[in-house]
């Protein structure tokens, strides 16, 4: 209960702050997390006023009202995003964006891999389970938004006050960030990373003893795992080291490794580089080239927000140059491996 | 923030590449800069009081200098901005005489553009700089000497004379070297163990020197002044102290092993005296046999031994101490030859191997016998420069072959007054006093040929003898003799490697350590607290040893002869509040710098250990750690400013450890190479502060491509910088290829400071690599039409 719920009843009915909740290109998971507060949720409603939130109530989908706050899911996917996410700017005082795909691009940002066109025909006519012998796509831009070539965070399109990440946020999370700003606070996040709330234990560290830490890499299902012990020691990709914490490590916790759906910590620019740059030292990295989907594992949240968002398209790519790419094959002239052959 | 910029016109040198008008004008424009002044030489003595003054009288805060390399005067600048009053961290050098003026002579207009820009990342960097805090630090006033051969010995003694107390550590179970087991030396065909065995005993007497025989190095910590030693004592399995050298254990031991001391002439016991000049002189098993001694043998001689000296038992100790400095000086091998039928044939020898035919003490007890039949031979040939001088083994001359030769020439010609002697050589290189009148006398003599070839073939010809094919200047010819001497390559040592790891120093690509600068500097090494000496540096003769040692040891000396050492503390440091304990860092620094504190649960620098190269700095996944004087944010900005440079041809970064890469690029400017002018260079501490993001960051902001270069693999002035880089890179080339990015756009080079030349070639190559990278689109170019296409989409919607 936030120490400010005794203010007087009436003055706060009079200017409760509004709040709007909308999501674009995701799961609606982020706002269904909103009710996952359950009675905690009892704490903020009364000193809010939802002005739309599709979780909670119907509502006009096209039109987005004056707000107070807007917490914004999914990340900009097409056109029509793009033009309600600036409508929401323009119209709310506070943006949070709430959730991964909003604050970094999140799982829908893994489309950047990929050319637009090939993801629609991936999507409307080679996908297994459709029937669709014309090869119809959607054209008529009238009655669906059309895709952007490459789906962006909120970030980069407009200003965003607050970060709620998380892939689904966690709930305690929302309800303080929410009280702390009806007080009038700067809401703030962790800046430490996951490995500090991560119950797990190191083995023994001898300073300055450097070694491969284990010489396996394997995937949860492979291996017999100690519940207590590190899983990069374990050879289980984990991205707790370059990801924010405050989720109380919740999957490490139920035996999972970290996916990194915090995003990067504060001043690490993305994921991906910083996983590399820790990992080298530490891991047999031909086995983690060779096992781990490099990309959608470093970069499954925050693409989009990386330094470099988007696939570079080489001009006149030949089909199997693109199954090569896809696929990531190693060219393994230039490894460190093999380099003692030379 | 008051910047001064200094630009120096180097008496010409660089003034007349670079047009000095036009960058004056343009430093005026920035904000910061409230002085722009230029000198004719920045380094001539009086420019120093006019620096100090100019600082003082416009009350700079930060000072830019833009001249020569930072290798020659940074640490010069430093002490005078000090005296200024101002933190020596708070200067910054723009190289723009080897990187602008010098190797781009041909386009003052390019050379120009460049300098300015360089002059604009300097002055970001004095924006960034943080004080450089000098501390004081106790010196220890000892030191450790590594090798108890010739060098060894007389660094030590040179040091124990001057009151220093000196850890004396020798591998083997002797001190002395090979020399003293050796008949005679050049130049004055003195009786080598006469020469050197007064110089054992004086090692032994004196009370400041501590011998560690059969001892390793295991571990080295700390820095200049107090060095954390940590040795492994291996077990004689005899107690010196208790052997009285009876021999008795001798004489009941069962079994022989061959005898390193007569170069594998000849076997001696499992236990037994070195030799008898041995020091320590008592008894020692060793240690590869003892395994078997404890398992199949009946202990006979731990059994016989009348003051119970002998336990077969002993276990290996370890043994802690601090000294304030260390010299290196574990000598070499000698070349072992497959060649002239060595391996086939017990008459031919090496040099080594021969000496102990000469030696009155030797296998043969001083006569020269063939070891095939125990005759004397009637012609013997020496073969020169085997391994030296030979592109495909060794290509520098080994430097003693030739004199030690002719000393064994004279004491053959003294033993054997008839045998027939023929000298095979390349080329006769005595350089100096007494060098070639000490040939020449052997040249005359009676019965003795010298032959400018080295025999093509040799045959093994009625069993025993040999018959050497030479084409010499009247065509082949055969010539057979009875007994053969190769003069063997010096090369370094078996363990120069291991110990180069432990110690933390560089090497050459011959293997040889690499001193600091070999015209100015050639004791030193990159830490002021470590000095190597004698042939582990490069083959050099008994005199050059003695010199070397000499001077090793008073440069060590000097160093240790302060009663406080300062210095300057170039850490990585952590934000604890970013800090998740994560201990990524704590794996990745290999000089035990990193330590956690168990309380806060973060980690924490050890700032005697830190050496400042940033491995941790790009390891730390959670942003935490950052370097003092090679901050993220200054890498960040500077890429920002040097992707700002107009050119026509791809653009390439150029990260360049500071250690090789970096002095590679000056020297290509000294040895007037010419580069293009879009090869932009930045400096980093070592290959392991290079970030993956800096370069993906680099491609993002409009470079073609980027090179790291960074020292060879094996040669890290930080041990592992280098393949860690490379092992990043492994991480980093999946990555960007799944995004499109071609792995031609970045190229990873092994430079050493000397090689200009193969720099320059290496960025040559590298632009033709980066030529089909234009079938890929602008990288730049679509992260800037992001924000393009924003605006076109939204203009859709809207209509």
């Amino acid at each position: 209960m936030s120490p400010n719920t005794k203010k007087s009843e009436k003055e706060s009915k009079a200017q409760k702050p509004r709040v709007l909740m909308i999501a674009f290109g995701g799961c609606n998971g982020c706002h269904v997390t909103v009710l996952d507060m359950h009675e905690e949720l009892l704490d903020v409603l009364p000193h809010i006023e939802f002005v739309r939130a599709s979780v909670i109530a119907d509502m006009n989908r096209k039109e987005i009202p004056e707000s107070d706050i807007a917490l914004v899911e999914g990340s900009i996917c097409n056109d029509e995003n793009l033009k309600m996410i600036k409508e929401v700017r323009e119209k709310t005082k506070t943006l949070i964006a709430l959730g991964s795909c909003s604050a970094f691009g999140g799982v829908p940002g893994l489309r950047n891999l990929f050319d637009l066109n090939d993801c629609i025909d991936e999507g409307y006519v080679n996908n297994l389970s459709t029937v669709n012998p014309d090869k119809v796509t959607p054209n008529d831009y009238s009655v669906i938004p059309k895709q952007l070539n490459y789906v962006r965070n909120i970030g980069s399109i407009v200003k965003v006050d607050y970060v709620i990440p998380g892939c689904p946020p966690v709930p305690s999370m929302i309800k303080n960030v929410l009280i702390e700003l009806l007080n009038g606070k700067e809401p703030t996040l962790p800046t430490k990373n996951l490995c500090h709330e991560c119950h797990r234990k190191h083995k023994k560290i001898i300073s300055g003893d450097r070694k491969i830490i284990t010489w396996n890499i394997d995937t949860i299902i492979e291996s017999d795992l100690d519940p207590d012990l590190c899983f990069l020691e374990q050879g289980v990709l984990c991205m707790g080291p370059a990801t924010r914490s405050g989720c109380s490590g919740r999957c490490t916790h139920a035996n999972m490794p970290c996916r990194g759906c915090f995003g990067p910590n504060i001043d690490a620019i993305e994921q991906g580089c910083e996983m590399s740059n820790a990992m080298a030292p530490m891991l047999p990295i031909g086995l983690l080239v060779q096992k781990e989907d490099l990309a959608g594992c470093f970069y499954r949240y925050s693409l989009p927000s990386s330094i470099i968002p988007k696939i570079i398209k080489k001009h006149n790519e030949t089909v199997e140059e693109k199954k090569r790419r896809i696929s990531s094959t190693v060219d393994d002239s230039n490894s460190s491996l093999k380099r003692g052959e030379n | 923030m008051r910047i001064g910029v200094f630009i120096c016109k180097c008496r010409g040198e660089i003034s007349s590449h670079i047009d000095y008008g036009d960058i004056i004008t343009h430093l005026k424009k920035f904000e910061d800069v409230v002085l722009v002044d230029e000198q004719i030489a920045l380094c001539s003595s009086n420019s120093y009081d006019e620096l100090i003054k100019k600082i003082k009288n416009h009350e700079i805060e930060r000072v830019v200098i833009a001249a020569c390399s930072p290798k020659y005067y940074e640490d010069i600048f430093r002490k005078n901005i000090e005296v200024a009053g101002l933190n020596p961290g708070f200067l910054e050098m723009a190289n723009i005489r080897e990187q602008c003026a010098w190797p781009h002579k041909a386009n003052r207009e390019e050379a120009t553009r460049k300098a300015k820009l360089l002059i604009k990342v300097a002055i970001e960097k004095v924006k960034y700089g943080s004080k450089i805090n000098l501390e004081k630090s106790k010196v220890k006033k000892s030191v450790m000497v590594i090798g108890a051969g010739i060098a060894g010995m007389h660094a030590a003694l040179s040091l124990a004379k001057q009151g220093l107390e000196v850890h004396l550590v020798e591998k083997k179970a002797v001190i002395g070297g090979d020399q003293v087991r050796f008949a005679k030396v050049f130049p004055r065909d003195e009786c080598s163990p006469c020469a050197f065995a007064p110089i054992i005993a004086q090692i032994v007497n004196n009370p400041n020197i501590t011998v560690h025989t059969l001892s390793e190095v295991k571990s080295v910590g700390g820095r200049v002044g107090e060095y954390q030693i940590k040795l492994i004592n291996h077990p004689r399995y005899v107690d010196e102290k208790k052997c009285i050298n009876c021999g008795d254990c001798t004489t009941v031991c069962p079994s022989e092993i061959e005898n390193q001391y007569e170069f594998g002439l000849g076997n001696h016991k499992r236990i037994h005296i070195p030799y008898e000049e041995a020091h320590p002189h008592s008894h020692v098993v060793s240690e590869k046999t003892v395994d078997d001694c404890r398992r199949n043998c009946h202990r006979y001689c731990e059994k016989i031994c009348v003051t119970k000296a002998v336990n077969l038992d002993m276990q290996p100790t370890e043994l802690d101490f601090i000294v304030g400095g260390i010299i290196v000086a574990t000598g070499h091998n000698l070349y072992k030859p497959h060649e002239f039928n060595y391996n086939n044939s017990d008459n031919v020898l090496t040099m080594a191997e021969y000496e102990r035919l000469l030696v009155a003490d030797g296998v043969t007890k001083g006569k020269i016998l063939r070891l095939s039949d125990k005759s004397e031979p009637n012609a013997i040939a020496f073969i020169l420069c085997v391994g030296s001088r030979d592109p495909k083994i060794h290509p520098y001359c080994s430097k003693y072959c030739c004199m030690a030769t002719a000393t064994m020439i004279t004491q053959t010609r003294e033993k054997l007054p008839n045998v027939k002697i023929y000298v095979f050589y390349k080329d006769i290189q005595t350089v100096g006093k007494m060098g070639d009148e000490y040939v020449r006398r052997t040249q005359e003599m009676k019965d003795v040929e010298w032959i400018r070839a080295i025999p093509e073939d040799s045959k093994i010809i009625n069993g025993d003898r040999l018959s050497l094919k030479v084409n010499a200047s009247g065509g082949y010819m055969d010539i057979d003799v009875d007994l053969v001497v190769l003069a063997n390559a010096l090369e370094p040592s078996a363990d120069t490697d291991k110990l180069r790891q432990i110690v933390g120093l560089d090497k050459t690509e011959e293997g040889f350590y690499r001193e600091s600068d070999i015209l100015l500097n050639p004791v030193s090494t990159f830490d002021p607290g470590k000095y190597i000496c004698g042939t582990c540096v490069g083959p050099k003769t008994i005199g050059e040893t003695i010199t070397e040692a000499r001077s090793a040891a008073a440069s060590c000396a000097s160093v240790l002869g302060a009663d406080e050492i300062i210095q300057e503390v170039l850490v990585s440091k952590v934000d604890e509040n970013k800090c998740g304990n994560c201990k990524v860092c704590l794996r990745t620094c290999v000089f035990g710098a990193v330590k956690i504190d168990e309380e806060k649960e973060v980690s924490v620098t050890d700032n005697t250990l830190c050496r400042g190269c940033g491995n941790c700095v790009s390891a730390c996944p959670s942003g935490a750690r950052d370097l003092i004087m090679f901050p993220n944010d200054f890498y960040k900005k500077a890429i920002d400013i040097m992707a700002e440079y107009e050119t026509d041809e791809p653009k390439i970064l150029f990260l360049a450890c500071n250690g090789c890469a970096y002095p590679a690029a000056d020297n290509a400017a000294q040895i007037g190479k010419q580069y293009p002018s879009n090869l932009l260079i930045l400096r980093t501490p070592c290959a392991g502060r290079v970030d993956t993001q800096y370069i993906e960051y680099a491609l993002a902001k409009g470079f073609d491509g980027v090179m790291i270069g960074m020292c060879h693999i094996g040669s890290c002035h930080y041990v592992v910088g280098n393949e860690d880089l490379m092992k990043r890179m492994d991480l980093l080339y999946p990555l960007l290829e799944i995004k499109g990015i071609s792995r031609k756009r970045i190229r990873v080079e092994e430079i050493s400071p000397s090689e200009g030349e193969k720099f320059v070639q290496k960025v040559n190559d590298f632009l033709d690599q980066l030529k089909p990278v234009y079938q890929e689109e602008n990288i730049k170019q679509i992260i800037d039409e992001m924000k393009l296409e924003e605006n076109t989409d939204s203009a859709e919607v809207e209509k």
